[in-house]
């Protein structure tokens, strides 16, 4: 297909200009249901778009199919949408504006041998039957397409960015189109799953070819998913860009006329990957950077998960952060900013972040709806491991000279916010909110792996990931496999633990309530002792079970290790020895992320220090005498 | 307005006396430690609850780990936001303290070098209280109004250039904005340093006559408005330094190094702050039309429980 385009190309115009194009692979990596032709033509100054689709389907269901689902995600734009909607009931200050409207409008859907059925569209809303919703349309064909045929849609459609709200729109000369096209549902365990646009749902499409050629003024910039194969400059002042994208799920692009370009190369163990780093000219400085860290970020998941098999990665440093941080197969948007000093590490953060979706997002590809947690929970634990080896476990996210920050102590923080609303697999829009959504699925999702990971050893952790990304990549599997391929990698029964961190909303909270020391002849004050009694209590105050490890430590300096089941509600550990007891403390290696409360892990015997109490007496006293200065300035 | 004394620089007098007025500056400053101490003292003890016993806590003594300071105010028994009030409480207090000794302390900057005695700084004080105050409410509304004014511009600003092609549009008018919000918030400063000065020079009870006067006189006053820029941008050097010097030089234990440096940096903000009046001072003794007048409050003891009388100033 990819040679048919340039051939045509070719001699479509003189002024064509074909790029290389490396072929991907000699066997397609996925099923490659779909298969995607758009023509596009987008105008910066009205922020529209007129294109037309060719979709064609391929039916690898066991049955035939009559009905057919489209998301139209960009109707999500509007002040009645399921998605604003939402967004409002979390974000009561978030005013509405107009140029917040965006829109997609099929204007005419033909369906190759069976005719015109723009007439036979319907929006439906299935998740919350919202009336005003109309981010999913179907179609119901007059004849059914059989297991193995195929069917062509041929679309024209009509869009309206928005100014960006959330991902995709403009701001300034900046644009990003994505989930801009007509997109089909999933025919996914037995149904069409094809769900509205809400506030914290992403995304979940069939793994195909893109053949995408966008037309737009000569000065824009432009990034997109896959590989570009054509560029072509027309008489009337515009360019036609080509893309050629294999075994994706969808399809993103971007332009900007104020683009700096930083190129680079990855080689990874299935070749050379072109990085482009398209950033915004106040960021420029950051683009070295953005690059240095995607390149270790590669290399770090080509040794531990298998190869990038893609030959393009684009990074978009994009105009707003509401574009910032999405991932996008092949392209990914990063944040930054132009002040942000080398040791506040947002930047690399976001792209180690980002990155890591290319793997579980774009490849493994889970349903974000259903079991968003598979996707940026396991996302958010590679990140941390990515983070803690580049960076160091307690600095990966702040590395200054006075203050420091680890991005697991960051999850952790997120879960023990809010860790009783939701479990971790409640549909991504059913949770109780967007905090909750956010807190559970990255946060609690990431404790809960690294916490396993103290149970099966990280070996066994990185092998289960690599099992699970190499056996079910272009496959969208689900978390019953997840959960099944880290019992059968670590050979354990998990299910206790599964029950409780996955499926339930248990919380964890061990405690030492006690430790004490007092002399073995503690009712004569006659005769001073040597010897010492000494007693620890643990205590499980959560009602998640799990064995946890006790460090005792006594004034001589010896110090053990003991282990507790956690099946009773509390435990007492007594000591008779010639030494005083120091301190006793509930999983001294910090393995055990999952327990919300680190303060009460441990417990230091008859003293009490005052240091961080000064400490932190002195920031706030000094504070509220600054404040107390500036309100004098006044007087 | 033609100035009655041509002594040097404005900065040399008003800092002379600032110097004569230093034991009044370090009871302010001590005011400010204790209010200070005092508005910690609630947080300290639920921190101390917290972290005294534990072994996590020793992440915030060695370094900083900000990771375990989210974990602590994420407690529901250490509670930062609850002891705002009484923070907020206690700094409106140093500013009442403030205010009471802006009366004693212009009078001794007003007498320049020569010490007032104790009563007569007292008397001072007290007699000119509450007119300060109903300036300081003044100022509060004009100082309001011109910020919210000109934050509104910024605003505006802001808003024009969102989605301005010109990338660095955005950024160079912010920060024009702001020198020029700082600007005008300082003019409107010194006008009503100069306000004060005024109703404390002339014993004044009604406090318009002063800002009328601060206002005319502070649309002249550009040596006056040069030196108020020049100490406020000295003032943002000392913080910067100060808060450079904490970040790389303080230990993360024991506390005391923090504590000296940070308190140094306070000190310092007062101390401009209070030079910044004490030339408005000099520039106000220069430029008063009547000799008398100033003699008349500087020289003339009164006794204690006395008002100093009225005297108005043509102008």
């Amino acid at each position: 297909m990819r040679l048919g385009i340039l051939v045509a190309l070719l001699s479509w115009s003189s002024f064509a200009h074909a790029e290389h194009a490396p072929p991907q692979s000699n066997v397609p990596l996925s099923n490659r249901i779909v298969r995607y032709n758009i023509d596009a033509t987008y105008d910066p100054k009205t922020h529209t778009l007129e294109a037309t689709e060719i979709l064609t389907y391929k039916n690898q269901t066991a049955q035939p199919l009559s009905v057919f689902p489209f998301h139209l995600y960009l109707n999500g734009f509007q002040p009645n949408s399921s998605f604003t909607r939402e967004a409002h009931r979390d974000y009561r200050n978030e005013e509405w504006k107009s140029s917040y409207l965006g829109s997609i409008e099929i204007k005419k859907l033909e369906v190759v041998g069976q005719g015109d059925l723009t007439s036979r569209l319907q929006f439906v809303a299935p998740d919350d039957h919202n009336p005003d919703d109309r981010t999913v349309a179907q179609v119901q064909l007059p004849r059914a397409i059989a297991a193995g045929e195929s069917v062509e849609f041929r679309i024209q459609f009509h869009d309206k960015f928005p100014e960006v709200v959330a991902r995709t729109g403009y701001k300034g000369t900046f644009m990003m189109g994505a989930q801009w096209f007509p997109k089909v549902g999933v025919w996914w365990h037995g149904s069409w799953n094809c769900h509205q646009f809400h506030e914290t749902t992403e995304f979940f499409a069939d793994f195909g070819v893109f053949d995408v050629k966008l037309t737009l003024p000569q000065d824009q910039i432009v990034g997109a998913t896959g590989v570009k194969t054509l560029s072509v400059n027309n008489p009337n002042g515009t360019t036609t860009l080509a893309f050629h994208a294999e075994d994706v799920h969808d399809f993103a692009w971007t332009a900007d006329p104020r683009y700096r370009v930083f190129d680079d190369t990855f080689n990874g163990s299935s070749g050379p990957v072109h990085i482009r780093t398209l950033m915004q000219p106040e960021n420029a400085a950051h683009g070295p950077r953005y690059n240095a860290i995607a390149k270790r970020t590669m290399e770090l998941f080509d040794r531990w998960y298998g190869p990038y098999p893609y030959h393009e990665l684009t990074i978009v440093d994009p105009a707003t952060l509401r574009a910032g941080g999405m991932e996008y197969p092949t392209l990914i948007t990063a944040d930054t900013a132009w002040f942000l000093p080398d040791s506040l590490l947002l930047t690399e953060t976001v792209v180690v972040h980002e990155f890591g979706h290319q793997y579980w997002y774009a490849m493994v590809a889970t349903n974000e709806f259903e079991e968003a947690w598979l996707d940026e929970g396991i996302n958010t634990y590679t990140e941390i491991k990515t983070l803690d080896t580049l960076y160091g476990k307690d600095h990966s996210l702040i590395n200054g000279k006075r203050i420091t920050w680890g991005d697991a102590q960051e999850q952790h923080y997120s879960y023990e916010k809010s860790p009783r609303f939701d479990p971790i697999t409640r549909y991504a829009y059913q949770f109780a909110s967007e905090r909750s959504y956010g807190d559970i699925t990255y946060g609690k999702t990431a404790c809960a792996l690294l916490t396993l990971e103290s149970l099966i050893g990280e070996q066994t952790m990185q092998r289960a990931l690599r099992t699970w990304f190499q056996r079910y990549r272009f496959t969208h599997p689900s978390g019953a496999e997840f959960l099944k391929t880290i019992e059968e990698v670590s050979g354990r029964d998990l299910g206790w633990y599964f029950n409780q961190a996955i499926y339930g909303t248990e919380v964890l909270d061990y405690e030492v309530s006690s430790a004490a020391s007092w002399p073995a002849n503690w009712y004569d004050d006659r005769k001073p002792s040597s010897n010492y009694h000494s007693e620890v209590v643990i205590h499980r105050k959560g009602e998640f079970i799990l064995p946890v490890e006790v460090e005792i430590k006594f004034d001589d300096g010896s110090h053990l290790r003991e282990y507790w089941d956690g099946k009773d509600r509390w435990t007492r550990f007594s000591y008779d020895k010639k030494a005083r007891l120091l301190s006793a403390e509930v999983d001294p290696d910090r393995k055990v992320w999952l327990d919300v409360d680190l303060f009460n892990n441990s417990r230091l015997a008859g003293f009490s220090s005052g240091d961080a109490r000064r400490k932190l007496a002195n920031y706030w006293m000094t504070f509220w005498q600054l404040i107390a200065q500036a309100m004098g300035w006044m007087a | 307005m033609d100035g009655v004394k041509t002594r040097g620089s404005l900065f040399v007098d008003g800092g002379k006396r600032l110097m004569a007025a230093k034991p009044h500056l370090v009871t302010l400053y001590i005011a400010n430690l204790i209010f200070g101490w005092f508005a910690a003292f609630g947080l300290s003890a639920q921190v101390g609850a917290v972290t005294g016993t534990s072994l996590y806590s020793e992440r915030l003594v060695r370094g900083f780990d900000l990771g375990v300071f989210l974990d602590l105010i994420n407690r529901p028994e250490v509670t930062p936001y609850s002891q705002v009030p009484v923070a907020l409480a206690l700094s409106a207090l140093f500013v009442v303290f403030l205010l009471f000794l802006t009366g004693g302390i212009t009078t001794q900057y007003l007498s320049n070098t020569a010490g007032i005695g104790r009563s007569r700084f007292y008397a001072a004080c007290g007699e000119n209280f509450w007119q300060l105050v109903r300036l300081a409410l003044v100022l509060i509304v004009v100082a309001g109004l011109v910020g919210g004014m000109l934050q509104a511009i910024r605003a505006g600003l802001d808003s024009a250039t969102d989605n301005s092609p010109h990338y660095r549009a955005g950024l160079v008018l912010q920060s024009a904005m702001f020198v020029i919000q700082a600007l005008a918030v300082l003019w409107v400063r010194m006008w009503f340093d100069l306000a004060q000065t005024q109703l404390i020079a002339t014993g004044a009870r009604r406090i318009r006559p002063s800002i009328g006067y601060g206002f005319k006189s502070a649309r002249r006053a550009f040596e006056l408005y040069g030196s108020y820029v020049l100490l406020g941008i000295v003032t943002a050097i000392v913080v910067a330094l100060g808060l450079f010097v904490w970040w790389t030089e303080a230990p993360a234990s024991p506390v005391i190094i923090s504590f000296l440096i940070l308190q140094s940096t306070l000190a310092c903000l007062l101390v401009f702050r209070w030079w910044q009046r004490a030339i408005a001072a000099a520039w106000y003794e220069r430029n008063i039309p009547l000799p008398v007048a100033i003699e008349s409050v500087s020289s003339a003891p009164l006794p204690p429980e006395s008002v100093v009388p009225e005297m108005p100033l043509s102008q």
